[in-house]
């Protein structure tokens, strides 16, 4: 082992990041030379000297600026097509499905045939189901409701009313 | 204290708010570390800048196992690598230069206020910081990367060459050549610093 080999691991030697053999043949030729020894002395002072630096004083007011340049930057975050996929599916996915079923219930509920018999028998009941009772206690009301049932054929409030033979009062 | 765990989850949802906080807590790190790689105030507060924005804008890149620290390391890295390239291409005027007028050389000289530190200053300055500094400054900036890394962060072979992609050969090399350049410029300014060298004998 030579000088100059053993100068190229000096900065290894001194750092602890030699094999073992190698770190017992470099002490080996340290103990025997004296150019060796003093370069490994002057790298070690280097070293200290950098270990001793002091930590840079941060300047007043950068922390703030940098929060408002950062965060305030125009260009918001990236999010990668598979990160978003995945995020989808863990959160977004729940909420949507829930929302979808719920969807898929209440147009069922409206086309079962028990609902459209419901509505079809008894059209005083089924009206005030869906929240419009039927003035009964007007005679004017009740010609035209039983009148415009005849016509239609169906349900009143499922076919759009002809406003000219509706009693006054009564959306016209 | 936060562990790298809980940092790593408060991360991944990328809410504004948290990222402040932990840009709030590795500024001062950062800095330090970017000071020392640009060795003037300025830069390195454009430096810690330029990463925190990438980091920020590329958060989802990063792996959260690791600490956060190592990540904006790699950024800041880069973004050095970056700004000295883009100052390579910028064209720079020498002050000492006379003004170069449609004519020719004017024979005026630029008249600039003088910004040396006063004689106070210089004694209130800390001396062996500021000389170090200089002789980090005069190194080729990948030797005086690994340097900082290694010797004022005191980051190991294996980290200084995560942070660097590179080797860790690369690595060792780059840290020993940078400590040897270093001892040579110190060994010439600042003799008092450094034992004068002796010849090696084989």
């Amino acid at each position: 082992m030579n000088c100059r080999y053993v100068q190229s691991r000096m900065s290894c030697y001194i750092d602890g990041e030699l094999t073992g053999r190698e770190m017992l043949l470099v002490r080996n030729h340290l103990s025997r030379c004296a150019g060796c020894d003093h370069e490994l002395e002057q790298i070690v002072q280097t070293k200290q000297l950098l270990g001793s630096l002091g930590v840079p004083r941060v300047p007043i007011g950068f922390e703030d600026r940098l929060v408002s340049a950062v965060l305030g930057a125009k260009e918001t975050p990236t999010v990668p097509l598979w990160n978003r996929l995945v995020r989808f599916a863990k959160g977004d996915l729940f909420s949507w499905a829930v929302g979808a079923v719920g969807v898929v219930a209440v147009i069922a509920i409206y086309i079962t045939p028990e609902r459209q018999d419901l509505f079809t028998q008894g059209q005083g009941t089924s009206s005030a189901t869906i929240g419009m009772a039927a003035p009964s206690a007007d005679p004017d009301w009740e010609m035209w409701y039983r009148d415009h049932n005849e016509r239609n054929g169906e349900f009143p409030f499922l076919s759009t009313p002809r406003t000219d033979a509706m009693p006054v009062g009564f959306g016209n | 204290m936060t562990t790298i765990a809980q940092e790593a989850a408060t991360i991944s949802a990328l809410d504004p708010s948290l990222f402040e906080d932990l840009l709030r807590k590795h500024h001062r790190q950062a800095y330090s570390l970017a000071y020392r790689m640009t060795g003037h105030e300025s830069d390195a507060e454009d430096l810690v800048q330029e990463a925190f924005v990438r980091a920020y804008r590329f958060f989802e890149r990063y792996d959260s196992r690791l600490p956060f620290s190592s990540w904006l390391y790699r950024i800041m890295t880069n973004a050095h690598i970056d700004s000295l390239r883009r100052r390579g291409r910028v064209k720079t005027v020498s002050l000492d230069d006379p003004i170069r007028t449609e004519d020719g050389e004017s024979g005026l000289a630029w008249d600039l206020p003088d910004q040396a530190m006063t004689p106070e200053q210089v004694i209130m300055a800390d001396v062996l910081d500021h000389d170090l500094q200089v002789a980090l400054n005069s190194l080729p900036a990948p030797f005086r990367r690994a340097v900082v890394f290694a010797d004022i962060e005191g980051l190991s072979y294996e980290e200084v060459a995560e942070v660097m992609e590179c080797s860790v050969g690369t690595v060792r090399s780059r840290i020993h050549r940078g400590r040897k350049l270093l001892r040579n410029t110190l060994a010439a300014k600042r003799p008092d610093l450094v034992s004068t060298q002796k010849r090696c004998v084989e």
